[in-house]
């Protein structure tokens, strides 16, 4: 890809609300505001999401087994800010996209 | 954009839900487990999320080194302020390798009563690290228990529970009615607190930490709950079969919450009549130190692992720990001068408030940013805007007018505002009274809650307000300008030959001003902002803002010496319409005695300060206070740094840095001659001190000695009983008192100087030591009287 067109496809992201995965599980939600050659990204206004624990994990599924659950544990959250995330720590990168509203089907 | 679409989505749709951007009131979002321990893909009807890791980390690796994409509103300014994910150092939800989030300790564990009793006195330390600034993260946020009372946010008070869990709930009573009834009242007090200070001016950091991480302090439960809890809390103890003391020791703590509660609740009623119940909490704090030994700390329910899981773009911080001894003496100091604020509220005059709340504010070490927001909240009331709960603003700013220009004037009559008609002079007077009041009011108002900000902030807003108040005097003169109209006042002659007019209001105004001034000079050297070699000038500029203000205190006397004798020969003129009564005479009296007093006062300070200018000039001629190399400094731009606040003012007109320079060095008198001087500036000085001390600190109570001794017993003696409290007329003749002995300080330095000068004709082999405030040997924090030793 040349330098052009990468600026072009960066820069059409800019502002878009970024979901950026990282090495140690989390996953961190924000609006992507810079980047740099590393993959380095800068997010505003971020949340950081964490799987539930091990602990929480089994004693939901223990739960389940024994009939009382529906097998859900907590994720974590929190809000944190402006953040960056380290290029060489991303594991995924997704970019959050509304759908157009489907409009119910209605009966003739 | 058709990479994004054209790449295949990888969007499987999984039953999970997107976590729904969370708010103070939702609950966390949930997920449903994996069936294995892969990826999850998370997604909602109408939200979808598009893999684009390989297109984006090719995109930005074709960017050259240090060449950025970005957002054209966002700054690298701001880039600096954001926290780097996986940075141990700032990321708090970093976890090292086999680092697990959640804590071991296990929050259900039974509890030995002697555990209770160490992780309640562990709560109260972290209460008070919070209260003197620490953030919640690193102080009571690091507690456990507390954390698992607090989240997932509980709805209702039975909600706030250890264990959420009906099945895991632990029927241990020492950690389901104690433990928890203390924490429970701990967080309702934290609770008080925080809007109490977050209600008033307070500077975040410098004062109070005021962040809650999305947490709540449970706002909605009542106190009848809570007390309720603690009842229950204590009747099991009374019944539980532990040792007699750790039984007593747990007592104790359970009723210390209840008292600081009620206390902290009756805050919230401002000038309820009797303000004692803080002061049942000090016996009790005594009984908590003397069995504070019985307690085990469980440092295992402390961690600043709950900081991962706070709100918060600070990075992970240690916990702060303070001792209990530390704790117990703040909370005592706390509730002394709660009960003290009572002294405060009964003052009656505007005088003698300005002079209470100086004195309580001056106390070291400073009351606490509770206090001082309390008394803001007294001072002004958000609801009903009355001062004191008594008067609104505008009766307060007038009576203080009365007090000082016009004790008897048909300006302040407040049967004007009924005048309907325009064209009555009495429905003008009102008119331009009120805009005036509209101009001052609130002014008027701030300078006492100013007092109320801790030290450094309350000279510095003093060199903000006193520009506020130099606008102020112009829209007054333009006032008085026009009232003279109505008053039909007639013209004297005053220090000239040019008839002149009393103009009350920016009189009143200008008095204002100048005590700004005086304030913020002395409070300079309080917080020892000026250097050795510039606390010379800085006297000598002190005395010159006494000497104008001395002169303009005699100015607004001579305008009410006159309408006083106009008043008596209106009397004695038996055809007057209107025949003033004995009264008004007894009220231009009053005021005139009032201004006495603030002249005596500007005429210790002025001799005080006259005396130390000669001194420490006497000592920097001879090099005996050293002066600084200042390579990149000048005097004339040390000047104008320290004048700052003053140059930009209208009234005292600035003062140049030559005549400056000349007048305080004093170039024109030899060595004999400004040691003279000093010596005779503070002989006078000592004698106006002592009158100042005689005429006590208010003028109603040296008038009334009834009134005084009254007050007194008003105290009922319960206050004068305890330790470390003390009234605030007390404090203020040892203030005095300490000036005094500021005066002898200087005498015998001066002595000692001019014994030397005779015999050697210099100051070879003096020794000369400046005690600054906070050191031994400083008497007074205003007055900074160097000591001289002969070696």
């Amino acid at each position: 890809m040349d330098n052009d067109s990468a600026v072009k496809y960066l820069e059409s992201l800019v502002n878009r609300t970024f979901r950026a995965h990282t090495s140690d599980g989390r996953m961190f939600l924000g609006e992507f505001k810079c980047t740099d050659n590393e993959s380095n990204i800068i997010l505003a206004k971020t949340y950081e999401y964490r799987m539930p624990t091990a602990k929480a994990k089994q004693d939901a599924i223990e739960r389940q087994l024994a009939g009382e659950g529906s097998g859900k544990a907590d994720m974590t959250s929190r809000f944190l800010g402006l953040v960056v995330v380290p290029g060489q720590h991303i594991t995924k990168l997704e970019v959050e996209e509304r759908k157009p509203w489907e409009l119910p089907l209605r009966p003739n | 954009m058709s990479q994004l679409n054209d790449g295949p989505n990888p969007l499987a749709l999984a039953d999970s839900h997107l976590p729904s951007r969370p708010n103070a009131d939702s609950r966390p979002p949930t997920s449903i487990l994996p069936r294995s321990d892969t990826k999850i893909n998370i997604t909602s009807h109408q939200i979808s999320a598009i893999d684009i890791t390989e297109s984006f980390t090719a995109a930005s690796s074709a960017l050259n080194t240090g060449q950025l994409v970005k957002d054209e509103y966002f700054t690298l300014f701001e880039a600096v302020g954001a926290l780097e994910i996986m940075d141990s150092k700032m990321d708090s939800g970093h976890l090292a390798p086999g680092e697990t989030l959640e804590d071991e300790y296990n929050v259900l564990r039974n509890l030995l009563p002697e555990e209770v009793i160490g992780i309640m006195d562990q709560i109260l330390c972290h209460e008070v690290a919070w209260h003197i600034g620490h953030p919640l993260s690193q102080t009571l946020f690091t507690c456990l228990y507390v954390e698992r009372l607090l989240w997932p946010e509980p709805k209702t008070l039975e909600e706030a529970q250890f264990s959420r869990d009906l099945n895991s709930r632990s029927d241990n009573p020492l950690l389901n009615r104690v433990l928890r009834s203390y924490c429970i009242a701990t967080i309702k007090a934290c609770h008080f607190v925080h809007c109490m200070v977050t209600g008033e001016s307070y500077y975040e950091e410098e004062d109070f930490t005021s962040q809650l991480y999305h947490r709540e302090l449970l706002p909605k439960v009542s106190i009848a709950e809570i007390q309720t809890l603690l009842d229950e809390a204590l009747s099991y103890n009374d019944t539980a079969s532990i040792s007699p003391e750790s039984k007593k020791a747990i007592e104790k703590r359970l009723q210390f919450r209840r008292s600081i509660l009620d206390a902290l609740e009756q805050d919230t009623f401002p000038l309820n009549a009797g303000r004692t119940p803080s002061l049942s909490c000090i016996p009790l704090l005594q009984d908590i130190k003397a069995s504070s030994q019985l307690g085990k700390p469980v440092n295992e329910a402390f961690s600043t692992k709950i900081q991962r899981t706070l709100a918060s773009s600070v990075p992970p911080r240690p916990m702060v720990t303070i001792k209990l001894s530390d704790a117990l003496a703040h909370f005592e100091t706390l509730c002394n001068d709660a009960t003290d604020v009572g002294q405060i509220l009964a003052t009656k005059t505007s005088e003698e408030l300005s002079t209470a709340i100086w004195v309580f504010m001056s106390r070291i070490p400073q009351p606490s940013v509770y206090i001082r927001a309390l008394v803001q909240s007294f001072l002004l009331d958000r609801e009903t805007q009355r001062v004191l709960g008594k008067t609104t603003t505008k009766q307060f700013l007038f009576s203080s007018i009365a007090a000082i220009v016009l004790p008897k004037s048909p300006i302040l009559e407040a049967a004007n505002d009924m005048v309907e008609s325009a064209t009555s002079p009495r429905f003008q007077m009102a008119r331009l009274l009120a805009e005036f009041d509209g101009k001052a009011g609130q002014q008027y108002i701030n300078i006492f809650r100013n007092a109320c900000l801790n030290r450094c902030r309350t000279r510095r807003t003093l060199c903000h307000l006193v520009l506020d108040w130099d606008t102020l005097q112009a829209d007054a003169e333009d006032i008085d300008g026009t009232l003279q109209t109505y008053t039909k006042e007639k013209p004297a002659l005053y220090a000239s030959h040019q008839p002149t007019y009393s103009y009350p209001l920016s009189s009143w105004v200008y008095h204002h001003k100048l005590n700004h001034l005086r304030q913020i000079i002395q409070m300079g050297f309080e917080l020892s902002i000026y250097a050795p070699d510039e606390i010379s000038g800085m006297y000598w500029f002190l005395s010159y803002i006494c000497a104008t203000h001395i002169s303009h205190i005699d100015r607004i006397s001579f305008f009410l010496e006159r309408d006083m004798l106009a008043q008596e020969a209106l009397s004695q003129n038996s055809d007057a319409p209107e025949k003033p009564d004995v009264k008004d005479q007894a009220d231009y009296q009053k005021t005139l005695k009032s201004l006495f007093r603030i002249y005596t006062h500007l005429k210790a300070t002025d001799a005080f300060s006259k005396a130390l200018h000669a001194l420490h000039t006497l000592l920097l001629r001879h090099k005996t206070i050293e002066v600084p190399q200042r390579p990149y400094s000048s005097d004339k731009l040390r000047y104008e740094l320290r004048m700052k606040p003053f140059l930009s003012l209208n009234v005292p007109e600035p003062v140049t840095f030559e005549s400056f320079r000349e007048e305080s060095s004093c170039t024109a008198l030899s060595d004999e001659e400004v040691l003279e001087e000093a010596r005779m500036r503070i002989g006078d000085a000592k004698k106006f001190w002592e009158e100042v001390l005689k005429a006590g600190w208010s003028a109603e109570l040296a008038e009334n000695p009834e009134l005084n001794r009254s007050s007194k017993e008003g105290k009922t003696g319960k206050t004068e009983m305890q330790k470390g409290s003390t009234t605030i007329e007390g404090e203020w003749s040892e203030g005095v008192k300490n000036v005094i002995r500021a005066c002898i300080a200087t005498s015998i330095s001066i002595v000692t100087l001019k014994k030397r000068l005779d015999e050697t004709g210099g100051l070879k082999g003096m020794k000369v030591m400046v005690p600054v405030p906070g050191e031994k040997g400083c008497w007074h924090e205003w007055w900074i009287v160097p000591r001289v030793l002969t070696v």
